[in-house]
């Protein structure tokens, strides 16, 4: 008897598939901690070259528009500390929200940036 | 070849229940485990990477900028100071910087924020003119910040970021 045929007439065929169905749980929240680990980190990314972006452009033009991309929850602080030999360091810190792909995390995930700029 | 008929192989259970539940403990945790510290390490380091390259960035244009070699061995380590308070950590701390005297091309002056934490700041800057900050001269500044490692599972403790950036000294300034 062929091995696929043996296969689909054997009556044990369908033993330990629903046990088997069961491992999908820990693959899926795995996979949901990866996602949100990705997402967080692309998010921190975006986030600081937006910071990096404003921040930069205000020491040279002494811009106070702020550009930053959009996200929720954002909290932006920033002081300067004045140089030897002229000029001030303006430090700029950004905390924002990033979006919550599981209801594992129970607490709303966010990510800090700080971004620095020379302004003579 | 059966295997099951084998006079070797015959003591062994060639049975095929188990438990998907232990199967997928036993191997497929072992293979995601380390994904997972793969990505968080990963994704550190790319940070560390960004980070260090801004910050040299700025600490080159921080020392072209300064009246004297001396003012801009104190620009740089204020601001990699001010960078590490400003990430709730310690920076400050150890050895500053020893500011270099008038250099012969390609002389490099060293600095080094030694501290306990990771936060430790490692910069060379190079010079390609006789004088250092003279109008004109190019200013190359090499940073590098140790990598924190994943306590107890990596084993590599000297990784670090590294990042170069170069500037021109402003060639209508005032000669130091």
């Amino acid at each position: 008897m062929p091995v696929t045929e043996r296969f689909f007439k054997s009556k044990d065929s369908e033993r330990g598939s629903i046990e088997a169905g069961l491992t999908l749980i820990p693959t899926t929240a795995f996979f949901l901690l990866v996602l949100q680990i990705v997402i967080s980190g692309g998010f921190q990314i975006a986030e600081r070259v937006s910071l990096q972006n404003v921040v930069t452009r205000g020491a040279l033009g002494d811009s106070q528009s702020a550009e930053l991309f959009a996200a929720k929850n954002r909290v932006v602080s920033s002081e300067s500390v004045s140089l030897p030999g002229g000029g001030e360091l303006i430090l700029a810190s950004s905390e924002v929200s990033t979006p919550r792909v599981t209801n594992f995390l129970t607490g709303d995930p966010r990510m800090k940036v700080e971004a620095i700029a020379i302004r003579e | 070849m059966d295997f099951r008929n084998h006079p070797l192989t015959a003591e062994f259970s060639f049975g095929e229940r188990g438990s998907a539940i232990s199967e997928f403990v036993l191997i497929a945790t072992p293979l995601f485990l380390p994904a997972l510290l793969f990505f968080n390490a990963m994704n550190n380091t790319a940070k560390e990477e960004m980070n260090t390259s801004m910050l040299a960035r700025q600490a080159v244009r921080a020392f072209v900028t300064a009246p004297d070699l001396m003012t801009g061995h104190q620009r740089v380590k204020i601001i990699l100071d001010q960078y590490a308070k400003l990430e709730g950590t310690r920076g400050v701390g150890g050895t500053a910087g020893t500011a270099g005297s008038g250099s012969l091309g390609d002389l490099e002056n060293s600095g080094s924020l030694t501290s306990p934490t990771r936060y430790e700041f490692t910069y060379n800057i190079k010079c390609y003119a006789e004088k250092c900050l003279e109008p004109g001269s190019l200013v190359e500044l090499e940073l590098y910040r140790k990598i924190e490692p994943i306590d107890k599972i990596e084993s590599s403790k000297d990784r670090k970021a590294s990042a170069v950036a170069r500037s021109y000294v402003d060639k209508w300034r005032d000669t130091p």
